[in-house]
């Protein structure tokens, strides 16, 4: 455990050598995670401005599940995403050798190997918006609601590297998926509506697919949900997913052959 | 010849990759699903939102994202990475001008995705319990790919001065972030513009984004006016002109700063 969180940190440390190395990348990763919130804050008063609630929600729960979802996309970014989607391409290029034949998990060395400063701001702006929101906006919650949706947040993070290292591990199987990204990216879409919108595959989004939890339990704690209910409900769906595809992940592993010349 | 040749190579790169497909295919089908869904709970059995029915929203969702894979270029990705990586010294000596190779090679990547897009479209077509509109009038095909032509081109100069900022950045991502958060908003990606408020809609017109993709699909749905398509094509014409020119003086001066070593 002491050796993973060695990694780790000399990763944290490398990674914030090279963001005062270049400085543009920093801004870049910073402007982005701002210009989301605006981008998704538009659409909401866009569709707000010509209904009073989607699919049962009002505004302020889909701006409180705007908040949620950036906050646990930030917190991807900072700690997990660069690092696991670089997977298909090791495996793609041969390059995955050199991290199997190091004497540790090959995944946790790739995973956490590229941290993302700019996404640790966002997070703190983020929260520091959100909390203006529920100052500003009267949004009716109690502190073990706040709590329970800050507490479910991690478990947005343990969906969101399930669902990417399913994805990446495609790689061991199929030559060339470095566009798992854009899928990716596309299934965020819907991670960004109340799973209600997508009545007809509901189902799928709590279960093969988990992207109500990468956001919509968390807002539903503030809408009222059951607290423990919703609680085990999230983090007992983000964990089936994560070890979904660790067996997906190690299926491949075994599968593997180098193609590195 | 050549050109052919270009796109010619390039498809045959790209379909050799079948999973890579299937990808694309899955993305394709999440994007026509979102927003029509999304607009549908919207709706909320009302009939008819600013001039659009629920058939007219599915058909717009569809619609754009068959354009989109046809029109919306991109150049930038492509010549930043070889700006950085060097590859663009490759291009420089072939015997095609380089912003012609990177316009026939972004056309040819899009074909295969718009295969994929259009079997997706036709699928739906056949199995959506909301039925699609179809144009009536014999016109509006041609105009649809004259405005598709004009679109091709405004989005390649742009996408294109995009990519020429590398040579003068290290990282031009920021700008491509912005650029993309304002083509979502302002091409109609997330909503038709209709539904926008109207100083938004207003903005909209004198700039070039909803050229590429808002105006052809509006055409498409046939919710147009002779004065309309008037004004429309005048702007987009001048967008066409202002953005090649710029692209033509832009390339100039990035290929001035651009210094290759070894290979």
């Amino acid at each position: 455990m002491n050796r993973a969180f060695a990694i780790w940190s000399r990763f944290i440390k490398t990674a914030l050598i090279r963001d005062a190395e270049f400085r543009g990348d920093f801004v870049a990763g910073f402007a982005a995670g701002f210009g989301w919130l605006v981008f998704m804050f538009s659409i909401a008063e866009v569709v707000f401005g010509h209904t009073n609630s989607l699919a049962g929600w009002s505004k302020q729960d889909i701006q409180a599940l705007i908040f949620a979802w950036t906050i646990s996309q930030e917190m991807f970014i900072a700690f997990f995403y660069y690092g696991i989607t670089q997977l298909s391409t090791l495996v793609h290029k041969g390059d995955f050798d050199v991290y199997l034949v190091r004497p540790f998990s090959a995944l946790w060395q790739i995973a956490v190997s590229r941290f993302r400063l700019p996404a640790c701001i966002n997070i703190g702006i983020n929260c520091v918006l959100f909390s203006l929101f529920l100052l500003t906006t009267g949004y009716d919650i109690t502190l073990s609601q706040l709590l329970a949706f800050t507490a479910l947040l991690p478990a947005a993070v343990i969906a969101r590297f399930a669902i990417m290292l399913a994805m990446q591990s495609l790689s061991f199987w199929f030559i060339n998926v470095d566009n798992v990204k854009v899928v990716y990216d596309s299934l965020m879409e819907i991670a960004r509506f109340p799973t209600l919108v997508f009545r007809s595959f509901e189902l799928l989004l709590f279960t093969a697919i988990p992207l109500a939890y990468l956001g919509n339990t968390q807002t539903q704690i503030l809408m009222g949900a059951p607290l423990w209910h919703t609680s085990v409900i999230t983090y007992a769906g983000a964990c089936g997913a994560l070890l979904v595809a660790l067996l997906i992940y190690r299926v491949g592993i075994r599968n593997y052959s180098s193609a590195s010349s | 010849m050549m050109r052919f040749s270009i796109m010619k190579m390039t498809v045959k790169s790209k379909i050799v990759y079948r999973m890579r497909l299937v990808m694309w295919a899955l993305t394709t089908i999440v994007w026509v699903a979102v927003y029509p869904l999304v607009w549908l709970a919207v709706y909320d059995g009302q009939e008819i939102l600013r001039g659009f029915s629920t058939t007219d929203i599915l058909t717009y969702f569809i619609v754009i994202m068959l354009m989109d894979f046809v029109v919306t270029s991109y150049a930038d990705d492509n010549l930043s990475v070889d700006v950085r990586d060097g590859d663009v010294s490759n291009w420089l000596l072939k015997p095609i001008s380089t912003p012609q190779f990177y316009f026939y090679y972004n056309f040819s990547v899009s074909l295969p995705m718009t295969v994929i897009a259009f079997i997706v479209a036709l699928a739906i077509a056949v199995f959506s319990p909301v039925p699609l509109s179809y144009p009536q009038q014999w016109l509006t095909l041609p105009v649809i790919v004259l405005f598709m032509a004009v679109g091709v081109g405004i989005s390649f100069n742009i996408k294109f001065m995009l990519g020429c900022l590398a040579f003068w950045f290290e990282e031009i991502r920021m700008v491509q972030y912005l650029y993309w958060f304002a083509t979502s908003l302002l091409a109609g990606w997330v909503a038709p513009l209709v539904f926008f408020p109207d100083w938004f809609a207003r903005l909209s017109e004198v700039l070039p984004f909803q050229y590429t993709l808002y105006v052809p699909v509006m055409i498409a749905l046939e919710k147009y006016t002779p004065a309309l398509l008037l004004n429309w094509g005048t702007i987009a014409a001048c967008w066409l002109v202002v953005s090649w020119i710029a692209r033509r003086v832009m390339w100039k001066r990035a290929i001035r700063r651009y210094n290759a070593v070894g290979r």
